[in-house]
């Protein structure tokens, strides 16, 4: 399996910069995501791995080797299209093992191969109809099994599941990332859906107008953004904006709209005065039902323990405006002056009325503290 | 998309008028040729069927008449490749002006351009001379003996090739390009990609076009007449309309055509469904069209400009032909002037050719629009079992050659009330109609399909009824199809050779191409009044041409399609 490295690639067509100097590492063996909107420049960066664009600067390396100049048919980097394309003049088994007959495996070898990757993908016994006779899920395994079977360095996977309805979508993310893990081999997925990507992938690389904003692990990205776009796209949450008045041990505290907020500094969000944002996600924001939870020092915390230190609590009135059951959870709106700050607990909390006034407790290192989205695109 | 509606009465009407209007003038004639080739007498038999086929001319001419057509069709296929393949997958400057002039070719008429083909390769033709200075050859050629196969072959290609042009383009566009992806990322190099994925999946087009350039090539009777090449079928066919009252050769001559022509018909519609390789492309990339390279911009331009050149070079022949004065032992005529249109003219039969034809083809066309527009919007928008034998009805005269409608016209309608040998004008504008029926439904439906029906109801949900709805909404929106289908049936009724040929018997009533045909029979001055009349024909279709070309645009190719 291979390691890919992007180098300072750039690509335009005609008006648009679909990447603008792109770096970026993926390590062998891992399942790495490249996500974005749409037109942020993945699919494009990911076709240029495929060789099936040619860049207009910058190197691509597999390994140690230099790949630029490698026709797409000699990469070795199997490639599942977001429409499958699937050739509609060859039966199943045809469209899998065409990769073998390329290679020239022997014949006898081939249709066992085809048969393991069917099976593999769970549709042994279509092996003989043709693609069109599938339903979408069907097709998409096809395509897998496809890419699967010539035992490529690595598989790209092109927004593989934005045609599948919503249960089979679900049912796909374990069948890829089982498949990831059983096979080992490095796979490289483009998606705009970041449910997808933080549930399945190893490492993210964010992208926005043909730039790697940011990457890292799931977790990482999401509880550690460093930039308002990759707070705002990478999971749900509330952008508060405010300046900044204190600053102590790598916190920050923040006067806003909705009162006194205290968090984590960022590069370049820390200086007293400076138009900042914060981002707060709606799991974090707790109701401070009947006062249960002291805002005093912290046992988790333990810079909030040392004397002089932040506190580890900062705290919001505010009024429950809205609440939207949806089972596991409620997602409850809350109205602090004429902000509206969304908030996720458990159905099984405690329970509360529409119209209620209520303590929201927020831990400082739940808040991050962005500079504002302008600033940070210049 | 709503269900479509409901039969009406107009529907019902308008169908049977269809049925009766095709029983008479399209299964009629063709019963009739098959009671004349098996029904002789008053039994059944085989014998005339067969017997034909023992004659060794007859032989040689359905031997001759397949390799023409096949091997027009493999000619014209392979030289429209790589010209297809480029307009439809590679961007470069003039693409839209090089892809309009490719189609330049189909109008101008073949026959016509035999003759212009026949001044370059006679004895000392421009051919000759031009290679004997050249030190290539020092006896000339005798192209026009040994060499009429080829020469036919040569005209039938450079007229035939836009068609196969115009469904490669449409067939090749239409490969979704991830599909070829998906080929080259399993390792398929380019070229084997363009083998066993592009070519598989453009094959239902392909054929659609092959077909018809086929049985195009297989029954066209003008080039080979003019070039005397007696043996093939078609011409043999025309042979044998003098003694058709007596002899059953002809009918079972046609009938044999008519099985050929509907065998690769039926291949192409039901072997290659046309719908089996629409998949959905949601999601597909739309393909940049790379730019070309400098030298591949160079082969593109060269190859462009010798097919274009090739193709007009006889109706340049034509032209110079008609302004010739003197053109002996040299390349180009020695010494021009106008007489020949001035003498054209003045002869009896062209001014009378030339009105009859305008009256014939406007005729014609106003025939097919009103029946065109008809059928194309009850079959977008009406459901009722039956759409499907009503399209394939109206597209069988695709597959049906000019000869066998004639033919069967003339035998099946002979003293009758409308019998061409008294006054052929009626049957004349049916002929035409029919024939071009397809090409009118076609662009029509087209122009139907592209109109959402939510604007229809919206209008009738504002209160306008089914006519007004169709008056002020669905019309203005399709106009554009309809006009363009209008144009092309009517140039092709200005130039329709074997119909004209057959059926008009009386000079007062010749159209434009019998009087060229007949012209060019006429001692010393013949094919100069023939090509002079020729050029008039060859400007006004020309000018038709680019003008449906410009409102049809790329789907002109859906014209031309089994």
């Amino acid at each position: 399996m291979v390691a890919v490295r992007v180098e300072q690639a750039t690509k335009r067509f005609d008006q648009v910069l679909a990447l603008d100097g792109v770096t970026v590492d993926m390590e062998s063996s891992q399942f790495f995501f490249l996500l974005g909107p749409s037109g942020c420049g993945k699919t494009t960066l990911l076709r240029s791995i495929a060789g099936l664009v040619p860049l207009d600067g910058g190197r691509i390396l597999f390994d140690d080797r230099l790949m630029n100049d490698v026709p797409a048919h000699r990469r070795n980097a199997a490639l599942v299209f977001q429409n499958y394309a699937l050739w509609p003049h060859m039966s199943v088994f045809d469209n899998v093992a065409f990769g073998l007959v390329e290679r020239k495996v022997p014949k006898a070898e081939r249709s066992h191969r085809v048969a393991r990757a069917l099976s593999l993908v769970h549709l042994a016994e279509a092996a003989d109809r043709r693609p069109t006779e599938l339903s979408g899920g069907q097709q998409q395994r096809v395509a897998l099994a496809r890419s699967l079977v010539v035992r490529p360095d690595l598989i790209l996977l092109d927004e593989p599941l934005s045609n599948l309805d919503a249960n089979l979508r679900h049912e796909m993310r374990y069948e890829l990332k089982r498949i990831q893990e059983e096979t080992g081999i490095t796979m490289i997925y483009v998606t705009h859906d970041q449910k997808e990507a933080l549930s399945m992938a190893h490492r993210i690389a964010v992208m926005k107008s043909g730039h790697v904003l940011q990457v890292g692990e799931p977790e990482e990205l999401y509880r550690s953004p460093r930039s308002v776009f990759v707070a705002r796209f990478v999971g749900r949450t509330n952008l508060v904006a405010g300046r900044v008045r204190d600053k102590r041990d790598g916190f920050v505290q923040v006067e806003t709209d909705v009162g006194l907020l205290w968090g984590r500094s960022t590069d370049g969000a820390d200086a007293p005065g400076a138009a900042v944002v914060c981002s707060v996600r709606p799991e974090h924001l707790q109701w401070n039902h009947e006062r249960r939870i002291k805002p005093g020092p912290d046992a988790e915390s333990s810079q909030a323990a040392a004397p002089g230190s932040p506190p580890p609590w900062s705290s919001i009135t505010a009024r429950l405006a809205t609440r939207l059951f949806m089972g596991e959870v409620e997602e409850r709106c809350y109205l602090a002056g004429d902000r509206e700050l969304v908030a996720i607990d458990l159905a099984s909390g405690p329970s509360a009325h529409q119209g209620d006034e209520a303590d929201l407790v927020i831990r400082a290192r739940d808040v991050v503290v962005l500079q504002p989205e302008e600033e940070q695109a210049s | 998309m709503t269900d479509g509606r409901k039969p009406g009465i107009g529907t019902w009407v308008l169908l049977g008028s269809l049925v009766v209007f095709f029983i008479l003038f399209f299964f009629y004639p063709l019963g009739y040729v098959f009671e004349r080739a098996l029904w002789p007498k008053t039994h059944f038999t085989l014998v005339f069927v067969s017997s034909v086929l023992s004659n060794p001319t007859v032989r040689a001419g359905f031997g001759n008449s397949l390799a023409l057509a096949a091997v027009t069709t493999t000619a014209a296929f392979l030289l429209c490749l790589p010209l297809a393949f480029v307009a439809a997958r590679r961007a470069f400057a003039g693409r839209d002006l090089l892809a309009g002039l490719t189609l330049l070719p189909l109008v101008l008429p073949p026959f016509v351009g035999a003759i212009g083909m026949k001044q370059l390769l006679s004895r000392f033709g421009s051919v000759n001379l031009l290679l004997m200075h050249a030190g290539i050859i020092h006896q000339p050629m005798d192209w026009l003996g040994q060499g009429k196969f080829w020469g036919v072959v040569v005209l039938q290609v450079l007229h035939l090739y836009p068609i196969m042009y115009l469904n490669l383009v449409a067939a090749l566009s239409g490969v979704d390009q991830s599909l070829e992806e998906a080929a080259r990322n399993m390792g398929a190099s380019p070229i084997r990609t363009f083998f066993k994925v592009t070519l598989p999946m453009a094959a239902p087009g392909v054929f659609a076009g092959g077909v018809i350039v086929f049985i195009w090539a297989l029954t066209d009777l003008g080039t080979p007449l003019v070039f005397e090449y007696k043996e093939v079928l078609s011409v043999q066919i025309f042979d044998r309309i003098t003694d058709m009252e007596e002899n059953p050769e002809g009918y079972a001559l046609v009938l044999w055509v008519l099985l050929l022509t509907t065998l690769g018909f039926v291949t192409a519609r039901y072997l290659f469904g046309r719908k089996r390789n629409a998949v959905s492309s949601k999601g597909g990339q739309m393909g940049v069209r790379p730019k070309l390279t400098r030298w591949g911009l160079v082969g593109t331009y060269s190859l462009f400009a010798v097919v274009l050149m090739l193709s007009v070079l006889p109706h340049l022949a034509v032209i110079l032909t008609s302004f010739r004065q003197e053109w002996f032992m040299s390349v180009v005529p020695q010494k021009l002037t106008l007489v020949h249109y001035h003498d054209a003219l003045a002869h009896h039969l062209t001014v009378s050719s030339i009105r009859n034809s305008l009256v014939l083809a406007s005729a014609a066309t106003m025939l097919d629009a009103l029946l065109g527009v008809a059928i194309a919007y009850v079959l977008a928008r009406v459901r009722f079992k039956g759409a499907a034998l009503l399209d394939t009805v109206t597209m069988l005269p695709l597959a049906l050659p000019g000869i066998v409608m004639a033919f069967g016209f003339l035998g099946a309608f002979g003293d009758t009330m409308i019998d061409p040998r008294k006054n052929p004008m009626v049957l004349l504008v049916i002929a035409y109609a029919v024939r071009r029926l397809p090409y009118m439904v076609r662009s029509a439906y087209a122009g139907f399909s592209q109109v959402d029906e939510n604007l229809e109801d919206a209008a009738r949900n504002l209160g306008a009824s089914s006519w007004r709805t169709m008056w002020r909404v669905t019309l203005p929106l399709v106009a554009l199809s309809i006009v363009a289908g209008g144009i092309l049936a009517f140039a092709f009724a200005m130039m329709e050779v074997s119909d004209s040929l057959i059926l008009a018997l009386h000079e007062q009533y010749y159209p434009i191409t019998k009087a060229i045909y007949m012209l060019l029979g006429r001692l010393r001055d013949g094919s100069e009044l023939a090509c002079a009349l020729g050029v008039w024909a060859m400007a006004f279709l020309a000018t038709a041409l680019l003008l449906a070309h410009r409102l049809l645009g790329r789907r002109m190719g859906e014209l031309f399609r089994a």
